[in-house]
């Protein structure tokens, strides 16, 4: 089979652009400066942003987890087991907790 | 808004001068669509980076520290390494959302091309997408752009001899595709 040869299709490519492209392309790379700068913020601003957005996530972050380190302390008092779980159940399920807690209370 | 090439050449100094930016707009703009055509081929994505290319030249060109015979490699280099980032997040997403169809950018081709399908220009540049990216952006900046080794190697960050293996390879995939 015949070598296919690079200078059967030179440099030439399947593609187009349309009529005065070029020249508008000129006049909108001008444009996109001229709005591409205004909206261009200095480095430093965009540095302190970044840091101040940083240090809230991490407070944030802190905040919470302390908050649910302290939620998911072990309680050993079954008194205390019990307040938290009505806390975190819903009211159907209330009784139920109650009579088992009454019948694991009475074993003390 | 008309801009007056004037009001922006003041800003930029450096090795460009007074007039500079507006002579390297006016001078390199139809050169590097084509490149970036090439790289993306959509025609509205290459557009789009033409224009966040000379956003960015704009506002470094005061820190630029290269010669005025590099500037050409510098705006390449932007050019470039817009449309590398281009392509992988268009096209190398990880993620799919609901709707989004995963596409690569020889579904896009045929939408693109204004020859027929079976035109030899179409075939090769068809074939020429079906290389690996690194490859690829080496055998445009060779075959089409005609750059020296030297000068791709200031684009790109690849050592002369990694690019003389990859555009070699390139021809030789070329080839196979375009024979069958």
């Amino acid at each position: 089979m015949k070598e296919f040869d690079f200078n059967e299709v030179g440099r030439r490519m399947p593609y187009s652009v349309p009529e005065g492209f070029f020249e508008k392309a000129e006049q909108n790379a001008y444009a996109a400066i001229a709005d591409g700068t205004a909206r261009h913020r200095p480095r430093i601003m965009r540095s302190t942003m970044a840091i101040a957005s940083a240090a809230t996530v991490f407070i944030g972050a802190t905040v919470l987890g302390i908050h649910t380190f302290r939620d998911r302390q072990t309680v050993t008092d079954p008194q205390q087991q019990y307040c938290l779980l009505l806390t975190e159940v819903s009211d159907n399920t209330v009784e139920e907790i109650s009579a088992n807690y009454m019948e694991d209370y009475n074993d003390l | 808004m008309k801009i007056d090439n004037k009001s922006i050449v003041p800003a930029a100094g450096g090795v460009v001068g007074q007039a500079g930016f507006s002579a390297l707009i006016d001078t390199y703009t139809e050169q590097l669509y084509w490149h970036i055509r090439r790289m993306v081929v959509v025609h509205e994505d290459a557009q789009d980076i033409l224009q966040e290319m000379w956003i960015r030249a704009y506002r470094h060109i005061g820190s630029y520290k290269g010669s005025r015979a590099e500037i050409h490699s510098w705006l390449y280099k932007i050019a470039t390494n817009l449309c590398l980032r281009h392509l992988k997040r268009k096209y190398e997403r990880r993620f799919i959302f609901f709707g989004d169809e995963k596409t690569n950018i020889l579904d896009r081709f045929s939408e693109c091309i204004s020859e027929p399908p079976d035109s030899v220009e179409a075939r090769f540049q068809k074939a020429l997408l079906s290389l690996p990216t690194k490859q690829r952006t080496v055998f445009n900046l060779r075959y089409y752009d005609e750059l020296p080794y030297a000068e791709i190697s200031r684009i790109t960050g690849m050592s002369e001899t990694t690019l003389k293996t990859n555009y070699h390879y390139a021809q030789q995939r070329i080839k196979e595709l375009m024979t069958r």
